[in-house]
């Protein structure tokens, strides 16, 4: 009983003896059996639950996608970060990632600092031994002692076999086309990090943050290229040219830029001098800042252009008004007078191809002061210019917008805007009025079309085409004239400012010029710092030196957009020239 | 009965066990060529990316156009001339061949 009790003492509490009846021995042995049976049933089910478990986590671990075993996964590693390589709207390679050996030494390893610095200058001739002995007899763990060194050295160093030494592999960005789009592309540090143009960039659209947690590491391969709006080819030209002018006219800076009219993505842009972007250290130069975004200037009566436009547009000034330009207007102790002066009275195309200064100023009045501000703002001349590249330069305006600084304005003294802002207002003024923000990304019209803002009436951006290629046949733009192509444009001639005065020796000029007239798709502008008289050349105004420069340009990129010439005999603005 | 079951179920689990080894042991071998091919993967992807920066650097425009320039007797090259590119419309159609019948359709129309 007492044996049975404690069993059933044992039992769940539920089964009590009580219950058990009179045949208390049987019904007890019964119950023992089953109540074993039970707890066995438990058990086993416990067991089947964890081995089940078991099973099905194998099962699951089977099937499981294996994890990117990462084998050899070092500091070196993530020392230079991956970055995606660079390619022209044509897919053509402007910068890439190659592999490259970085020497270290681990100084507390070294058996005898002297006897391995000596082999190894041996080698690396241009090492500086006395701060790497000093570096070398140190207890640090890790010195580098050469960044970014050939294959041919690597082995060198390799075949000498000095202990506590040892190679990282980097990766090193090339640029193939070394300054054909310095200015674009920009450049990276020693660790692969953009510090300049589309390269910083491209850090700031994440890829640094992926840098930083370490998923764009050295074996990262599959980072999409990225590829720009510029044309190789159009960008080498420019550049060519630009340089062919430098040399010929002996300025001492130049800038070019080629944007398309209809998605406002710039397919060229130079900017002389410029830099190696495989050896960056030249970037610093005082004299290499980007003239084209970074750099700001008075571009003097290539501004006409857009006072032209706001008269018509405004509608207080026909095409057929008349200005009194017989004699200088005369403001305090300030004249405003013509350059090549015609002492009578002009019609609106007139004032444009002599480039009136007198006449520009009187249309600068008709139209009176706030509206030309509402017009400049709404060119975008009056903010900073909103694009990809880093290197903005935020155009400098007059303190007072008096009547003298609006009349000035007019002709392009007083304000000064990067040469972007211009070319890009220019867009808006013979594309039908649409302003479109520049991009150094493939846009296409569509996505520009949602982008652009109608900033004056289509019939004034017709008038204003009719006007340039007016000058061009006629007026100071002739010798941008090219065989086969509508090519219209607008001479700036403007003194540079030395000392807070004008100087008449220092000129900077630009061409603002757009193809073909009927319809235009592309704008080039050519901007050269103070040219001298070519030899042979009567003087050194924009229209011998900066609009032939833009007329070679035009000349050889047109083909290679693909814009097909016309023969000289459907040229219908010869009829134009006529009227 | 039993004995021969259990007997049965021991050889079972040697060959089992067995046949795990093996296939554990070439999984082993298996990942070690993966290894060596995807080293040899990222060298192959490494000296694409080095002949493609070359072929960018031989293909410069700059370095071309020094080449046409320093060359011109062997190469021949000078830049297009937009007179140089005409249309379909401008191209003559083909002289028809003298041929009396066609003449006289000609001359009947």
């Amino acid at each position: 009983m007492t044996r049975l009790r404690a069993l059933f003492g044992r039992s769940r509490p539920g089964i009590q003896p009580g219950d058990a009846g009179p045949f208390v021995f049987e019904g007890a042995q019964k119950r023992s059996a089953a109540v074993s049976r039970f707890r066995l049933v438990v058990t086993m089910a416990g067991f089947a639950v964890v081995f089940g478990a078991i099973a099905v986590r194998l099962v699951m671990l089977g099937f499981a996608a294996q994890p990117e075993a990462r084998f050899g996964t070092t500091a070196a590693d993530s020392v230079a970060a991956a970055r995606p390589e660079l390619h022209d709207r044509n897919g053509e390679l402007l910068a890439a990632d190659i592999k490259t050996a970085s020497l270290y030494a681990e100084p507390i390893k070294l058996v005898d600092p002297d006897e391995a610095l000596d082999k190894l200058a041996g080698v690396l001739t241009d090492l500086d031994v006395e701060t790497m002995r000093k570096r070398f007899r140190s207890n640090a763990g890790f010195v580098w002692v050469k960044r970014e060194i050939s294959p041919k050295l690597q082995a060198e160093i390799h075949r000498l076999g000095v202990p506590g030494i040892g190679f990282v592999n980097e990766n090193r960005r090339v640029y193939p086309g070394g300054p054909a789009a310095s200015h674009i592309i920009g450049h990276v540090d020693i660790d692969n990090k953009g510090i300049a143009g589309i390269e910083k960039y491209i850090d700031g659209q994440g890829l640094a943050d992926l840098q930083a947690l370490g998923f764009a590491t050295a074996r990262t391969t599959d980072l999409k290229p990225v590829r720009l709006s510029i044309d190789l080819r159009v960008q080498h030209v420019v550049r060519d040219e630009l340089e062919n002018a430098m040399e010929k006219y002996k300025a001492i800076a130049a800038a070019g830029i080629v944007l398309d009219v209809e998605t406002g993505e710039v397919v060229g842009m130079s900017s002389l001098p410029d830099y190696d972007p495989n050896e960056p250290a030249g970037a610093l130069k005082k004299d290499r800042i980007n003239r084209c975004t970074a750099g700001v200037f008075e571009l003097g009566s290539t501004f006409k252009v857009f006072t032209t436009a706001m008269a018509l547009d405004s509608g207080k000034v026909g095409l057929d008004s008349k200005f009194d330009a017989r004699s200088p207007i005369r403001i305090g102790r300030y004249s405003i007078d013509d350059f090549h002066g015609k002492r009578r009275v002009l019609t609106v195309p007139e004032v444009f191809i002599f480039s009136s200064n007198i006449g520009t100023a009187k249309m600068a009045q008709a139209i009176g002061i706030e509206t030309q501000r509402a017009y400049f703002g709404r060119f975008g001349m009056l903010d900073r210019l909103q694009t990809e590249l880093p290197e903005i330069g935020a155009p400098i305006l007059p303190s007072h917008w008096t009547e003298l600084a609006s009349m000035t304005i007019s002709f392009g003294h007083g304000i000064s805007v990067t040469p972007m802002q211009a070319a890009v207002a220019a867009a808006a003024l013979v594309n039908g009025g649409r302003l479109i923000p520049p991009t150094f990304f493939r846009r296409t019209a569509a996505e520009a079309d949602v982008l652009a803002t109608a900033v004056i009436a289509p019939e004034t951006s017709a008038a204003m085409r009719e006007l340039l290629r007016l000058n061009v046949i006629k007026g100071s733009g002739k010798r941008a004239a090219v065989d086969g192509y509508l090519v219209g444009g607008k001479t700036g001639t403007a003194e540079k400012v030395v000392d807070g005065r004008y100087a008449p020796t220092k000129r900077l000029n630009t061409f603002l010029a757009a193809f073909p007239m009927d319809a235009p798709r592309y704008l080039v502008l050519v901007l050269l710092d103070e040219p001298q008289r070519a030899e042979g050349a009567y003087g050194a105004t924009a229209a011998v030196n900066a609009a032939p420069t833009t007329g070679a340009i035009i000349g050889r990129i047109a083909p290679m957009l693909g814009i097909s010439p016309r023969r000289p005999d459907v040229d219908d603005a010869e009829k134009l020239a006529s009227n | 009965m039993t004995r021969y079951l259990n007997l049965a179920l021991i050889c079972t689990m040697i060959l089992v066990v067995a046949a795990v080894y093996q296939i554990k042991y070439d999984a082993e071998t298996a990942a070690e060529t993966v290894r060596g091919l995807k080293a040899e993967v990222d060298k192959e992807r490494e000296a694409i990316a080095l002949l493609k920066a070359e072929w960018s650097l031989l293909n410069q425009p700059a370095r071309l156009q020094a080449l046409v320039e320093r060359h011109p007797d062997y190469l021949e090259l000078v830049p297009l001339d937009p007179i140089q590119i005409g249309e379909l419309s401008e191209i003559p159609m083909r002289p028809e061949p003298v041929d009396e019948t066609t003449a006289s359709i000609e001359d009947g129309q």
